[in-house]
C-alpha cells in the first residue's frame, strides 16, 4: 500500500522499533529536547539536536535514512523559501558580500543575512527533527492517549479520536470517489476537472454526514454513554530510558 | 429467550416497522431475509436498542430498556469502517467491555478472548485503518465477542468478503452459535439456505414468512440453488432436500 504525507510519517511510526517505548516517556523526552533547545538557542545544541534525533530515529527506530530524508524535504522547502527572505536583499547601488545586478537592481547577500539565515536553518532543522523523531517513533493515536493522561479536556480528545479515524476513511472514500470520476473522463479538460472536484467536495460531504451518523449508532450499541473509553497498556519505563534521559539533558545542558 | 411484541418504528412519517412479534430461543440459527428497504437493519438497530420502538422487547420474560438491550444483544455492522472507532485492534475490541463498567482486568481477559477466538493476535497493536476487508471484519466480530451477548445480530456479514473470507465467517459463525442466539440478514440465499435453521422474510416492514425451509415455497424470496436442484430433480418431500453440496453427494451419490 503507498502513503503519503501523514499517513505515511504515521504508518512508519507503527514500524518503528521504538513504538513499544512507553508514549509518556517519548512525548515528554523529545518535547523537553524540542523546549530546552530552543530556549537554550545555541548552535552548538541545535547541531547535538538535529545529529541525535537522526541517531535515534534512523539507528534506534530502524526508520530508512532515505525515507527520513525524503519526509525533511517537505519543511526543507518552506525553510528554503524563507531564508531567501531573510538573506537576499535589493539596492540601486552595489553593497553586501555578493552582488548580482538584475535590469536596474542590485540583488545582494550580506555577512549577518547569511549568518542569520544559517542560525534559521539550524534552529529549524534542530526543532523540526524532534517532531519528526516524535512523530516517527509514536503513532498518532498513541499520543493522543497521552494528551489524554495529561488531562486535556475529553471533548477535544474525543474529537482528535474520531477526526484521525475519519481522516483515512474520508480519505479512502476520496480516492473511490476520484477513481471512478476518472473512469469516466471527469478529469478530461479543465471544466471537467473542475466539475468533478466541486461533486466529489459536495458528495464527500454529505457522505461524512451519513458515516457519522451511522458510526454513532455503533457506538451506541456498544453502549456509549458519552465517554470514549478504551483499554491499553502501555510499556513501564525501564532503567535505561531513565540513564538515556539524564545523560541527553547532561550533554545538551554542557554544551549550552 | 428474546420476545418482540408489537414493534412499530416509524421515521417521520415513513413507517418502517409494522407490527413485528415474534420470539427467539436459546441456540437458534435464524436468517433474516428479505428485499433492499424491508425493514431488517432498522429491525436490528431496535432489537439492539439503538433505535426507539414503540412495543415491547422481553428478555427471559423482563421487559428490557434498549441501555439494557444493548447488553444482551450485540450487532455486527455491514460496514466496518462504520463499527471500527479506534485506532489499533486491542483499543477497537475493549471499547465494549469498557463501556459497561467492568474492571479493567475483565475488560483485558474478554478483550484477550476476542483476540484468541478470531485469531488476531498478530494485529492486537496493529492501526485499524491498514488492515484489509475480511481482517476489519474479523475486528468487528470480536468486538461484540468481547460484549459476551448472548444474541448476536449480523447485518449482512458477507457483504464486501472474498470467497475465502466469507467462508471463514461462516465457520466463525458455527462456532459462535455453539453458545449464542445468531441472526444473521442476508441477501445471499445459498448461504442463509445452508447455514440457518429458521428462516424470518421480512416484506415492506412486516413478516411475511417465518419457519423452516418450507419458507422458501413463499414467493417473498429467491430461491437457493441446491432448493431449485432439488425441485427440477421432482423432489417433494423437503425433508429429503439437502442443506449443501456435501450433503447432496452423500444423499444422492452414495
Amino acid at each position: 500500500m503507498e502513503h503519503s504525507g501523514f499517513l505515511s510519517i504515521d504508518y512508519n511510526a507503527y514500524g518503528s522499533a521504538l513504538n513499544g517505548v512507553n508514549s509518556v516517556y517519548k512525548v515528554v523526552f523529545f518535547t523537553a529536547a524540542l523546549i530546552y533547545g530552543i530556549a537554550a538557542d545555541k548552535f552548538a545544541v541545535y547541531l547535538f539536536m538535529m545529529l541525535s534525533m537522526l541517531f535515534i530515529t534512523v539507528c534506534m527506530g530502524k526508520i530508512k535514512l532515505g525515507y527520513y530524508f525524503r519526509v525533511m524535504r517537505i519543511p526543507a522547502i518552506f525553510i528554503a523559501l524563507s531564508i531567501i527572505a531573510v538573506a537576499v536583499n535589493f539596492s540601486a547601488t552595489k553593497t553586501g558580500l555578493f552582488t548580482l545586478r538584475l535590469g536596474g537592481i542590485n540583488v545582494f547577500v550580506t555577512e549577518k543575512g547569511v549568518k542569520d539565515s544559517i542560525g534559521i536553518v539550524i534552529r529549524a532543522f534542530g526543532a523540526l527533527s524532534c517532531m519528526y523523531a516524535l512523530a516517527l517513533s509514536t503513532p498518532m493515536a498513541d499520543i493522543i492517549e497521552v494528551l489524554r493522561k495529561f488531562r486535556l479536556p475529553e471533548i477535544i480528545i474525543e474529537l482528535m479520536f474520531l477526526i484521525y479515524r475519519f481522516i483515512f476513511v474520508l480519505l479512502d472514500t476520496l480516492e473511490n470517489m476520484t477513481r471512478a470520476a476518472v473512469s469516466r473522463n471527469g478529469y478530461g479538460g479543465i471544466r471537467n476537472s473542475f466539475c468533478s472536484f466541486g461533486s466529489i467536495g459536495k458528495n464527500l460531504l454529505l457522505y461524512s454526514f451519513g458515516k457519522a451518523n451511522a458510526t454513532y449508532n455503533a457506538m451506541e450499541s456498544r453502549g456509549y454513554e458519552g465517554r470514549l473509553a478504551f483499554y491499553s497498556e502501555d510499556n513501564g519505563i525501564g532503567a535505561a530510558e531513565v540513564v538515556l534521559f539524564i545523560l541527553y539533558f547532561a550533554v545538551m545542558i554542557c554544551l549550552s | 429467550m428474546l420476545e418482540l411484541k408489537n414493534i412499530d418504528f416509524s421515521y417521520e412519517d415513513n413507517r418502517i416497522l409494522k407490527d413485528i412479534s415474534l420470539s427467539v430461543d436459546k441456540g437458534e440459527k435464524i436468517a433474516l431475509l428479505g428485499d433492499n428497504g424491508a425493514g431488517k437493519t432498522t429491525l436490528f438497530l431496535c432489537l439492539n436498542g439503538v433505535l426507539k420502538y414503540r412495543g415491547d422487547i422481553l428478555y427471559n420474560g423482563k421487559r428490557m430498556s434498549c441501555k439494557e438491550l444493548r447488553s444482551k444483544v450485540g450487532l455486527v455492522f455491514q460496514e466496518p469502517d462504520v463499527q471500527i472507532i479506534a485506532t489499533t485492534v486491542e483499543r477497537e475490541i475493549s471499547f465494549g467491555p469498557m463501556n459497561m463498567k467492568i474492571s479493567r482486568e475483565q475488560v483485558k481477559e474478554r478483550t484477550d478472548r476476542a483476540i484468541d477466538a478470531l485469531d488476531l493476535e498478530g494485529f492486537r497493536n496493529r492501526a485499524v485503518h491498514y488492515l484489509s476487508g475480511g481482517e476489519k471484519k474479523r475486528v468487528c466480530i470480536a468486538d461484540i465477542i468481547a460484549m459476551d451477548s448472548d444474541i448476536v445480530l449480523f447485518d449482512e456479514p458477507c457483504a464486501f468478503l472474498d470467497t475465502r473470507n466469507s467462508l471463514l465467517l461462516e465457520s466463525i459463525l458455527n462456532k459462535m452459535a455453539e453458545d449464542r442466539t445468531i441472526i444473521v440478514s442476508t441477501h445471499d440465499m445459498d448461504f442463509a439456505y445452508r447455514w440457518a435453521d429458521r428462516f424470518i422474510i421480512m416484506e415492506k416492514g412486516r413478516i411475511a414468512a417465518d419457519g423452516g425451509i418450507e419458507v422458501f415455497d413463499t414467493d417473498y424470496v429467491e430461491k437457493p440453488m441446491l432448493w431449485q436442484l432439488m425441485k427440477m430433480q421432482g423432489v417433494e418431500d423437503i425433508d429429503r432436500y439437502p442443506r449443501s453440496i456435501k450433503e447432496y453427494g452423500e444423499m444422492y451419490n452414495g
